[in-house]
């Protein structure tokens, strides 16, 4: 009975459309135009979302426990190096926009902040790529 | 811990693991589109994806239940 119970469920993880593995976007496209400041930011910003979201699921898996875990589970350790790279990129995407929206910023400054900004989100993709989060 | 277990594990968390790669694949072509037309923002389209960014962390920030699958 159990054979055939596993032999049902991996007929079924087979026949459902496996979805194309989400893409975080650690380098932006290229832009066919020529973007204002603000509009990088802006769109650094949103592409920020990406890891974000996976960070999230992450941290909603089931714990993991020894000496048996769950197949998926979230390690506290993970946990916590993702909150702490958050923080440093939600800051980083803060000043970031701050500046792009403030008048009379140098271009210095402005490409500074977008670099830093660049760099944290990064941070954040990377500790996901690191652990296999998908 | 046995094959039957495991498949039950990873079916119940198919429907999150969908959900969620439908949300990122959503982002990308969201970005591909700013980065294509370029875009200025308005006021109202910094204050919602503030508010989506900040939602997102809170989420992270919270510690989910303990029990799980």
């Amino acid at each position: 009975m159990t054979r055939v119970l596993v032999l049902a469920a991996l007929l079924l993880l087979t026949a459902c459309p496996s979805p194309p593995p989400p893409a975080v976007p650690t380098e932006p496209p290229k832009p066919a135009v020529t973007l204002s400041p603000q509009a990088k930011v802006f769109a650094i910003k949103t592409g920020y979302e990406a890891p974000l979201t996976l960070a999230v699921a992450y941290n909603k898996r089931p714990p993991c426990r020894q000496p048996t875990s769950p197949v998926l589970c979230r390690d506290p350790a993970v946990v916590a190096q993702l909150r702490r790279a958050d923080d440093t990129a939600l800051s980083a995407l803060n000043a970031a926009e701050n500046i792009v929206r403030t008048k009379g910023v140098s271009d210095n400054a402005i490409n500074l902040a977008i670099a830093t900004a660049e760099n944290a989100t990064k941070a954040v993709a990377a500790i996901l790529e690191n652990y296999g989060v998908k | 811990m046995g094959a039957l277990q495991v498949i039950l594990q990873l079916l119940a968390l198919l429907p999150d693991a969908i959900q969620t790669t439908e949300k990122v694949v959503a982002i990308v072509e969201r970005v591909k589109a700013l980065y294509a037309s370029g875009t200025e923002p308005t006021d109202e389209d910094w204050d919602s994806l503030n508010a989506t960014l900040a939602s997102l962390k809170a989420e992270l920030d919270a510690d989910p239940p303990l029990t799980g699958v």
